[in-house]
C-alpha cells in the first residue's frame, strides 16, 4: 500500500519535474529565437525604422492643415484619385490622426471597366514590410545550423512554437515602433491627442467604379444636412449615410439620421457599429450580421457632407472620438491591425518552411492585395484598413469581433498544420 | 541508453537508401559504419538522430520510439557532413549560442570543448575565416561540449592534419571510456578497427555486421 | 563563353524554380481568364464597341486583381529561378572552378545573361500566354479612341501606335517589360556582392522595385513606378524622362556589379 502511494506521488512528482523542465528548456527556445532572431534581422529592422519615418512624415505633410477655410488638401493617390478634407481651422491630427492617415488603407472597391484598381500605399507599404521583416529567420534558422538547432530544442514543435513566439514578439513590436514613430510626429505638430470635434467630412472624388464618387457630380452635398449635436451629453453624432447598392443606382447621401448613443439605438440607414461595451445598436436596416451568411450591406459608404468641423478624425473620417470607447479606440486602432498582421506573419511563416521565403512571401502579399479588392471578412486585410472598418464603410461582418476570430482561428490553424508539416518532414 | 533499430527501411524518390536495417547499440561502445559513399551511413545516422523518419520501421531509444515517444534523442551530440556555423560569429560565440538552447553546457564547458578540439576559445576570428579543418574541429567542439550520452560522428577525421586526428582519437576513446554511445562513420578502414569495438559494412543500404572488433577487450551483446 | 552561356541557361531554364514561377504566372493568367474573358465570350459588342482581346487581356486593362497582383510582385518570382546562383556559387566553390578553366569575365558575362534572360522569360512568358488564350475567345478587334473603352490615351505614351497597330504595341510593350524585369532581376547580382545569404540576394530586385514604386506614389511622380508604367494598359502613363533615367540606373547597376566584382574581397575565389 505504501510502495504503491509511494510509486503514484514518484509517477507524479517525475511528471511534474518533466513539466518543469519542458517548460525551461521552452524558455530558453525562447529566448534564443528572440536574441538570434533579433541579430538576425538587425538590417532589416533598420530599414523598418526608415520607411516607419518616411511614411510618417508622408502622413505629416498629408495631415497637414493650412488653416484657411475651404482649401482642399489632402495627398493625391495614385491616379486622379484625391482624397479631399475641408479644413476649416487648424487642428492637430495626434497619433490617432496620424496612425489612421497611415492605416486607413482605401474604401471598399468597386469593380468598372473604365476604372482603376490601385493600391493603397502606405498600408500597404506598412503591411508589406513587416511580412517582409518575418519571412526568412524561420527557414533560415532550419537551413543555417544544419539542424543543429532543431535537435537541441527537444521538440520539433517546440522549435515551431519558438518561430511562432518570435514572430508574435516582432509584430508586436514593429507595431510599437510605428506608434513611437508617429507619436513623435505627433507632439512635434501639436500634441499626441487628436482635438475631439464632431461632425465633419470625409469626401471621397474618385472615378466612376466607388459608389462613394458616382453621383457626387450631380448630387449636391448639401451642407449642414449632417446633424451634429455637441458632444455634452446631447446624442451623438455618428452620421451615416446609407447608400443604396450599384444596382439600385441611388444615393441617399443626403439622409443622415443620428441618434444618441446614450439612447442605444440608430436610426434607419445608418451603418452599424457596435459598441465593445455591450450597448445595444438597433440600427436600421443594417444591423451587425452574423458570418453565417447574411449579405453584406451593399455598397454603403460613410460620406459626409462638409460642415463646421472642430477635430481633425471628425473631418478626415466622421469619427467622433467622444462616441468611441477608450477600448475602442485601442482595438480599431492597434488591436485589429496587429491581430491581422500576426495571423499573417503566422501562415506565412509556415508556408516559408514548405515553400521557400520567396514563394511565401509572394503569397501573403498577393492575400494582401487580394484584401483590398474584395471588402470581405474572411481576407483579414480588411480588418487593418481604418476606411473598411463597420462604423465607417456600412459593411457590419468588418468589426472586431469577427477580426479575433477569425485571425485567432486562422493563427490556431496554421501553427496545427505547421507543427504536422514539421513533425514529419525530414531534415537534409 | 540503448538504441535499438528495427526493420528499418527509407526510400527517398523511389529510391531505398536504407534497407532493413536491424541492429540494437548499447553505451559504453564505439560503433562503426564502413562502406562507399552514398552506400547509406549518414541516412541511418540522420535517422538515428531524429533528422528523418523511416518509412518502414523504426528506432527506439531506451524502448522509447523516435517520432512517436519523442522526436530526437536525449543528451545527442552529433557532427553530420560539413558542419554550418554563422560566418559573421566567432566560433565561441556559435557555439554559446547553441548550447544555450540546452543550457547544460556554460562558459566553460564551451571553452574546454574548443580546447579539446584544439582551437583557442578566446579566437576572435570569425568562422568565415576558418580553414576546412578549423571548421570541422568546431564542428566537433560543438557535438561533445554538452557531455553528450550519444555521439553521432560522420566523417570526422575530414579535412584534419595528424595532431587534429590525434586529438579526436582521444576524444572518442575518452567518451566512450565515460559510457558514451557512439556511431562513428569513417573511409579509413584502419581508424575505424582502432576505434570501434564493432564494425558494420554499409553497401547499398543494407548494415552488415563485419565482425566484433572489441577494441575495448569489452565483449557486446 | 557561348558554351559557358549554355550551361547557365540551361541551369537558370532547366529547374523547377522556374517551373514554378511560371506556372504561378500563368495560374494568375488562368486565373484572369476565366473570371473575365469566359464570362463575355459569348458577347459580341460592349456598348457599341465590339469586344477585344486587346482591352480585354490581363495586360490591357486596369481594373482586375490579377493584373495588380503580377504586376506588383512579379519581381519576386522573376528572381526565383537563377538570381541567387552567383551567391550560392561563390560559397559553394564552383565559381572558382569554372572562372580557373576559363576566366572570370567568360563566368560573369554568361551569368549575367543567364539571369537577365530568366527574369525577362518568368515576367513575359506568362503574359504572351494570357494574350494567346484571350484571343482564342475574343476577336483581337483594333482599339478604337475616344469611346474610353480603352485604358490608353490617343496622345498618350504610344498612343497613335496603339490605336493604329495594336499588335505591334503589344509586342514592343512586352518587349520593354522583358529589358526591365531582366535588368531588375540582375540587381541580385550586385546584392551578391554584398551577402551570401540567399534570401537577401532574391529579395534585391523587389525591393529595388518597391522602392521605386512607393517613392514615386508617395511623391506623386506616378510615372516613376515601374508597376504602372510596365503594365502595357499603362496603369501610370509612362514619360520619356523617367523611363530612360530607370533603364540607365539598371544598366548602372549591372555595370557596377562587374566593376565590383574586380575589387571584391579574395574570399569570392
Amino acid at each position: 500500500m505504501r510502495d504503491r502511494k509511494d510509486g503514484k506521488s514518484r509517477k507524479s512528482r517525475n511528471s511534474r519535474t518533466k513539466k518543469h523542465f519542458a517548460g525551461i528548456r521552452l524558455g530558453r527556445l525562447v529566448w534564443y529565437d528572440l536574441s538570434y532572431g533579433y541579430r538576425s534581422t538587425r538590417l532589416k529592422w533598420l530599414g523598418a525604422a526608415l520607411v516607419q519615418a518616411y511614411f510618417a512624415v508622408m502622413a505629416v505633410q498629408g495631415c497637414s492643415m493650412p488653416g484657411a477655410s475651404g482649401e482642399v488638401l489632402g495627398m493625391q493617390a495614385a491616379g486622379e484619385q484625391i482624397l479631399g478634407v475641408q479644413v476649416p481651422g487648424v487642428q492637430a491630427p495626434g497619433v490617432l490622426g496620424y496612425l489612421g492617415f497611415l492605416l486607413q488603407g482605401m474604401p471598399e472597391y468597386f469593380l468598372s471597366e473604365t476604372g482603376k484598381f490601385e493600391l493603397p500605399v502606405p498600408w500597404l507599404m506598412l503591411q508589406g514590410y513587416l511580412l517582409f521583416l518575418t519571412v526568412s529567420y524561420p527557414a533560415g534558422d532550419l537551413a543555417r545550423s544544419g539542424g543543429q538547432a532543431i535537435v537541441r530544442a527537444g521538440r520539433r514543435r517546440d522549435w515551431l512554437f519558438g518561430k511562432a513566439v518570435w514572430v508574435g514578439c516582432t509584430v508586436a513590436g514593429y507595431y510599437l515602433l510605428l506608434t513611437a514613430t508617429v507619436a513623435v510626429c505627433a507632439l512635434a505638430t501639436g500634441g499626441l491627442a487628436p482635438e475631439s470635434g464632431n461632425a465633419g467630412g470625409l469626401r471621397i472624388e474618385g472615378e466612376a467604379g466607388c459608389p462613394a464618387t458616382e453621383g457626387l457630380a450631380d448630387k449636391s452635398m448639401a451642407a449642414g444636412s449632417a446633424s451634429t449635436e455637441s458632444l455634452a451629453g446631447e446624442s451623438m453624432a455618428i452620421e451615416s449615410t446609407s447608400t443604396e447598392s450599384l444596382a439600385d443606382e441611388s444615393m441617399a447621401a443626403e439622409s443622415t439620421s443620428t441618434e444618441s448613443l446614450a439612447d442605444k439605438s440608430m436610426a434607419a440607414g445608418s451603418t452599424s457599429t457596435e459598441s465593445l461595451a455591450g450597448e445595444n445598436m438597433a440600427a436600421g436596416s443594417a444591423s451587425m450580421e452574423s458570418l453565417a451568411g447574411e449579405s453584406l450591406a451593399a455598397g454603403s459608404a460613410s460620406i459626409k457632407s462638409p460642415g463646421r468641423s472642430q477635430g481633425f478624425l471628425t473631418d478626415r473620417y466622421g469619427i467622433d472620438l467622444a462616441e468611441l470607447g477608450g477600448w475602442e479606440i485601442f482595438l480599431r486602432w492597434w488591436g485589429q491591425p496587429v491581430l491581422v498582421s500576426l495571423a499573417l506573419c503566422l501562415a506565412q511563416l509556415v508556408a516559408s518552411l514548405a515553400l521557400g521565403p520567396a514563394l511565401s512571401l509572394f503569397l501573403t502579399l498577393g492575400y494582401l492585395t487580394a484584401s483590398v479588392f474584395w471588402a470581405s471578412p474572411w481576407l483579414f486585410g480588411n480588418f487593418s484598413m481604418l476606411l473598411r472598418q463597420d462604423f465607417l464603410s456600412g459593411i457590419p461582418e468588418i468589426c472586431f469581433r469577427n477580426c479575433l476570430f477569425l485571425c485567432a482561428a486562422w493563427s490556431v490553424g496554421a501553427l496545427s498544420l505547421g507543427a504536422v508539416w514539421i513533425g514529419r518532414k525530414d531534415l537534409f | 541508453m540503448k538504441i535499438t533499430i528495427t526493420h528499418g527501411s527509407k526510400e527517398i524518390h523511389g529510391a531505398k537508401v536504407l534497407k532493413d536495417v536491424n541492429m540494437t547499440l548499447e553505451s559504453g561502445a564505439v560503433y562503426g559504419f564502413w562502406g562507399k559513399n552514398g552506400s547509406g551511413k549518414t541516412m541511418l545516422m540522420r535517422a538515428v538522430c531524429g533528422l528523418i523518419r523511416l518509412t518502414d520501421g523504426k528506432i527506439e531509444i531506451d524502448d522509447i520510439a523516435i517520432g512517436e515517444g519523442r522526436d530526437f534523442p536525449p543528451e545527442l551530440g552529433m557532427l553530420l557532413e560539413t558542419p554550418a556555423f554563422l560566418p559573421d560569429r566567432t566560433g565561441y560565440d556559435n557555439l554559446r549560442l547553441l548550447a544555450a538552447l540546452r543550457g547544460k553546457a556554460g562558459p566553460e564547458e564551451v571553452a574546454a570543448a574548443l580546447e579539446q578540439v584544439g582551437l583557442d576559445p578566446k579566437d576572435r576570428r570569425k568562422v568565415r575565416k576558418y580553414s576546412l579543418g578549423m571548421r570541422q574541429r568546431l564542428g566537433i567542439a560543438c557535438a561533445i561540449m554538452e557531455s553528450p550520452g550519444l555521439l553521432v560522428l560522420d566523417e570526422p577525421f575530414n579535412g584534419l592534419d595528424q595532431e587534429g586526428c590525434r586529438l579526436i582519437r582521444d576524444i572518442i576513446i575518452r567518451h566512450r571510456q565515460g559510457g558514451c554511445l557512439i556511431l562513428l562513420a569513417c573511409h579509413d578502414r584502419e581508424e575505424l578497427e582502432t576505434l570501434s569495438d564493432r564494425i558494420y559494412r554499409v553497401e547499398d543500404g543494407v548494415f552488415t555486421p563485419a565482425g566484433a572488433v572489441p577494441a575495448s577487450g569489452r565483449k557486446l551483446s | 563563353m557561348a558554351k559557358n552561356l549554355k550551361f547557365e541557361l540551361d541551369r537558370a531554364f532547366r529547374n523547377r524554380r522556374m517551373a514554378a514561377a511560371l506556372a504561378v504566372g500563368c495560374a494568375l493568367s488562368l486565373w484572369h481568364l476565366w473570371e473575365y474573358v469566359l464570362p463575355v465570350r459569348g458577347y459580341v459588342v460592349s456598348g457599341d464597341y465590339p469586344l477585344s482581346s486587346y482591352g480585354k487581356w490581363m495586360g490591357g486593362e486596369n481594373y482586375s486583381l490579377q493584373a495588380t497582383v503580377y504586376f506588383m510582385w512579379i519581381p519576386i518570382l522573376c528572381a526565383l529561378p537563377h538570381s541567387g546562383s552567383f551567391a550560392y556559387d561563390c560559397a559553394s566553390g564552383y565559381g572558382s572552378q569554372a572562372a580557373s578553366r576559363q576566366g572570370w569575365k567568360p563566368y560573369l558575362r554568361a551569368k549575367y545573361l543567364a539571369v537577365f534572360l530568366s527574369g525577362a522569360a518568368v515576367a513575359v512568358l506568362p503574359l504572351a500566354f494570357d494574350f494567346l488564350m484571350t484571343s482564342l475567345f475574343l476577336p483581337a478587334v483594333r482599339p478604337q479612341a475616344g469611346l474610353g473603352l480603352f485604358p490608353i490615351g490617343a496622345d498618350g505614351f504610344l498612343g497613335g501606335l496603339y490605336y493604329a497597330h495594336p499588335f505591334l504595341y503589344l509586342c514592343l510593350y512586352l518587349g520593354m517589360d522583358g529589358i526591365f524585369f531582366g535588368l531588375f532581376t540582375t540587381l541580385s547580382l550586385c546584392a551578391s556582392l554584398f551577402t551570401r545569404n540567399r534570401f537577401a540576394v532574391l529579395l534585391a530586385p523587389f525591393l529595388a522595385y518597391m522602392f521605386f514604386y512607393a517613392l514615386g506614389t508617395t511623391t506623386l511622380q506616378l510615372a516613376a513606378c515601374p508597376a504602372g508604367f510596365l503594365r502595357p494598359s499603362q496603369l501610370f502613363v509612362p514619360r520619356w524622362p523617367w523611363l530612360l533615367g530607370e533603364l540607365a540606373l539598371l544598366l548602372a547597376g549591372g555595370a557596377g556589379f562587374f566593376a565590383g566584382f574586380r575589387r571584391a574581397e579574395r574570399g569570392l575565389l
